[in-house]
């Protein structure tokens, strides 16, 4: 056997199956006796030509160049079969994933979908270089038999898809963390979705590609569309895949918008219904409630906010039971500092150190020199301010001043802390004690207030 | 802790103070209550508007200032309660006569003989060449603003030099305007601190605002800003002075200048859980309301964020271009100049002399009140060391509530919660 030139292939490290070619990086390349040593099930030695990615004709060592086409073709279809796939096309498609870059993956779909495979069969038949029945094997093997074996491929991807985790957060079970906040991504569902499910995400992928190529078109806006639909439908199988329009519809209760609209969002297969919507609502009420109780038993020093919250309750007509009023509560929240900005605890003995009231003088209340030269610096840059201002209104452009406040102790921007709010509770009136205590609803060393009502947060803050 | 109107730090305490009875656990003794900055901030307006409200007739007071911009003065400030009305709205209206102020300065430093702006952009122009000649010029309007102790004594020397009625009428409307000048400085140097999140200068404007406390019935203030003070000085460890320096505002988006108190963020907070209140209040809404959409109101901000920026919706940090303010501006400083209120006083530089340029034109109106000066009324009655006493006693025996009589508490908290 002449000893051809071995074409280098490329294998990812990644894939679920060695691909057929494509050298991607050099590093990651190895030979076709490399290659063909780890072959797929799939992978028919007594096929015996294969193509470079130049499209040349190959032989891989160690294969023969003889035997019956049509045995050949009937074995490749069983192994195509039992492997897996509905075709040859199929499976094409699904080694492209993984062997191929961008631009050739774009064009051998743009080579299928434009009908140069039945061409190029038609062509073969008419100069009869194939026989009629290895025409039809050969047809069979490379495109899809019929309608619905096309349909079939669209129905698995589709499956796979709906099935896939990016889609099934459920927002319902599980309590709200930031890491689900953040994994609502379109780019990155689209992503997740076109592993999951090829060649449905690229057949609507390509409705929604700009005809005109030099369309300056964002192609995130595709991709959102294209994630949307396939939510849509995933939720009309399935209602629990509800990820993408639970997020919609949350999106929408916290901007407030009413029912109505809500219901109609969620026939139309982008929103979730009202009922989900509250129980997911509770457990992450759930999940609020359990960082604020948390807090309690751990030494992290919280800052604590709260204040009035008084509302007029008006009522259109007043009857006996209906009265106009105001509603009395109190709103706050416990803020976590980032861990840079806090001790790991407080000790009120060392860090209250209550005996120094004796050193208090009255020069303590009065501004240093230090703060004096400060005061003057800001007042100047204040009035080179207004200056500025006045400049800019009058048109005339001034040199370049020092309108700056002097900088002292500044604090780092980019470290945000966290938020825990609490309940917000009625205020009593008359007992600041109470009213005090059902602002704070947890005790220092216990988490609780009430240790025994550790199932029944929201029971003690209605202390009246 | 923070808390957001003045009587709630004090609630805090007194709080502690009844539960010190307690067996240990329910003593509260893990809670240190300090003031929220965004009330306290409130509360040196509402003196401001307090100390200049004046009266339409008056050469200078900020009712004249809504005159003269057309406001409603019954929307800005409650005469009855002494209150600001909307916290927002007033701050922008002293923004304006603020910078209305300073540019009647300006003007009149370069020509003091003018009683309008007309010449003002021909004068920038010649100094735009240097910066120098800008620099002076604050540099010696900074002087006269930053004599804490000599406005009074300032008109006294470059005042009229007659000693009649009318001269010391003119002097007062002078000091009038000069004390709102010094105290609106002051007002925003905090303000600008809070903004760019600079606890040094925080703390810098917090032992000027304590001494102006001291001389106003804002008892509430007066007592918390000395015992922050205090605790800042003395009783605080450095850890804690440092846990307070570091958080006492905060920036939600790691924007420079994005800083806000914390009680400004719990106003957000009571805003949002008002617009979820439904119209019909029954105890199961307002069970709902309280258990479990009052706790989501952060999670519901982020996942706006999320969503929107998902989208590419740029609906958050979409900021339209707010009207300038220059139109107003042009009428306030006028209001300075016509008036010939700077004429009477200036500074002990020449230029800002207005030399005898008043006896040229007739006399304006002048001014029925006088403003107080906080700074040195407060240093007066800090003087007597009375407060400084009661905080000292209180600190060191460990009472909570250092001193006050129960009457006085129980005045002022009826005055809280009225307010």
């Amino acid at each position: 056997m002449t000893q051809h030139n071995v074409p280098t292939l490329a294998i990812s490290p990644t894939s679920p199956q060695p691909p057929l070619s494509q050298p991607m990086e050099p590093s990651k390349r190895t030979s076709a006796r490399t290659l063909s040593q780890s072959k797929p099930a799939y992978w028919d030695d007594r096929v015996p030509d294969v193509y470079d990615i130049s499209g040349n004709p190959d032989i891989l060592p160690g294969r023969s160049g003889s035997g019956d086409i049509e045995l050949r073709l009937a074995s490749a279809k069983a192994n195509l079969l039992i492997s897996g796939f509905t075709s040859l096309l199929d499976a094409a498609l699904h080694e492209a994933l993984y062997a191929m870059n961008d631009s050739s993956i774009e064009h051998f779909r743009r080579f299928c979908d434009s009908g140069c495979l039945v061409n190029l069969l038609k062509t073969l038949h008419e100069a009869r270089i194939l026989s009629p029945t290895v025409q039809r094997n050969l047809g069979q093997l490379l495109w899809v038999r019929d309608i619905s074996d096309a349909s079939q491929v669209y129905c698995d991807d589709f499956e796979s898809i709906r099935k896939s985790s990016v889609l099934n957060h459920s927002l319902a079970q599980q309590s709200r963390s930031p890491s689900v906040l953040e994994s609502f991504n379109f780019g990155s569902i689209f992503s997740q979705l076109q592993v999951a499910g090829p060649n449905l995400m690229a057949l609507l992928h390509s409705f929604v590609s700009p005809l005109d190529q030099d369309s300056s078109k964002d192609a995130s806006d595709g991709k959102r569309r294209v994630v949307l639909t396939i939510c849509a439908l995933a939720h009309c199988r399935n209602d629990k895949t509800n990820f993408v329009p639970a997020m919609i519809s949350l999106y929408l209760y916290a901007s407030g918008v009413s029912e109505r609209p809500m219901i109609m969002m969620n026939h139309v297969g982008l929103g979730i219904s009202r009922r989900t919507l509250g129980r997911i609502l509770n457990r992450m009420a759930a999940h609020a409630r359990g960082r604020l109780r948390s807090l309690g038993p751990s030494d992290v020093p919280v800052i604590f906010v709260f204040d009035n919250l008084t509302v007029p309750a008006t009522v259109r007509y007043a009857r006996l039971h209906n009265n106009s009023e105001f509603l009395a509560y109190t709103a706050g929240f416990a803020l976590v500092p980032p861990a840079s900005r806090r001790p790991t605890r407080f000790d009120r003995k060392s860090d209250m150190r209550a005996e120094r009231a004796n050193e208090i003088r009255i020069d303590d209340f009065v501004p240093t020199l230090s703060d004096f030269d400060n005061i003057c610096k800001c007042f100047q840059a204040l009035l080179l301010q207004a200056t500025r201002t006045c400049a800019r209104s009058l048109e005339v452009t001034l040199p370049k001043l020092n309108d700056k406040m002097p900088v002292l102790d500044p604090i780092d921007p980019r470290e945000a802390p966290k938020f825990n709010l609490c309940p917000h509770t009625i205020a009593t009136k008359g007992s600041s004690t109470k009213s005090f205590k059902s602002s704070i609803p947890f005790n220092r060393t216990s988490g609780f207030l009430n240790p025994k009502q550790k199932n029944s947060f929201s029971s003690f803050v209605e202390i009246s | 802790m923070e808390s957001g109107l003045d009587w709630s730090a004090y609630v805090n305490r007194e709080a502690q103070a009844r539960q010190s009875e307690c067996s240990p656990g329910c003593r509260l003794e893990w809670i240190e209550a300090s003031m929220g900055l965004f009330h306290f901030m409130m509360a040196i307006l509402g003196q401001i508007f307090k100390n200049f409200y004046g009266e339409r007739a008056d050469a200078w007071s900020l009712t004249r200032c809504m005159e003269a911009l057309g406001r409603n003065p019954a929307k800005l400030w409650n005469q009855t309660n002494q209150q600001v009305k909307d916290f927002n709205m007033c701050k922008d209206f002293f923004d304006i006569v603020l910078d209305g102020c300073l540019v009647a300065m300006i003007s009149f430093y370069f020509a003091p003989d003018s009683t309008t702006l007309a010449n003002l952009k021909h004068h920038l122009q010649v100094a735009s060449s240097d910066a120098k000649v800008l620099e002076t010029m604050s540099g010696k309007l900074t002087s006269v603003f930053t004599d804490f102790h000599g406005i009074s004594r300032l008109s006294d020397h470059l005042g009229p030099r007659s000693n009649d009625k009318a001269s010391s009428a003119r002097k007062r409307t002078f000091q009038n305007l000069a004390l709102f000048v010094q105290h609106g400085m002051m007002f925003r140097t905090l303000d600008q601190a809070i903004r760019e999140g600079d606890s040094g200068r925080i703390s810098m404007c917090i032992s000027y605002f304590v001494v102006w406390f001291q001389g106003t019935n804002n008892h509430n203030y007066a007592r918390e800003t000395m015992r922050l003070t205090a605790c800042l000085k003395h009783i605080w460890s450095d850890e804690l002075k440092q846990f307070w320096k570091q958080n006492c505002v905060v920036n939600l988006f790691g924007k420079a200048g994005g800083f806000v108190a914390l009680d400004s963020v719990n106003e957000y907070l009571v805003r949002e859980i008002k617009a979820m209140m439904g119209q019909s209040v029954t105890p199961e809404t307002n069970e709902r309301l309280r258990n479990v959409l009052s706790l989501l109101v952060f999670d519901f901000k982020d996942i706006k964020r999320t969503i929107a920026d998902e989208a590419d919706a740029e609906i958050f940090d979409f900021h339209s271009t707010p009207p300038s303010p220059w139109h107003d501006i042009r009428r306030i400083a006028p209001l300075i100049l016509e008036g010939r209120l700077l004429a009477s006083g200036g500074s002990e530089d020449s230029q800002l002399e207005a030399g005898d340029a008043e006896d040229r034109l007739e006399s304006p109106p002048l001014d029925s009140y006088k403003a107080l000066d906080l700074f040195a009324k407060g240093s007066a009655e800090l003087g007597t060391t009375k407060a400084i006493r009661k905080l000292k006693d209180g600190i060191g025996k460990g009472d909570i509530l250092y001193g006050l009589d129960e009457d006085e508490e129980i005045n002022q908290l009826q005055e809280g919660e009225q307010a």
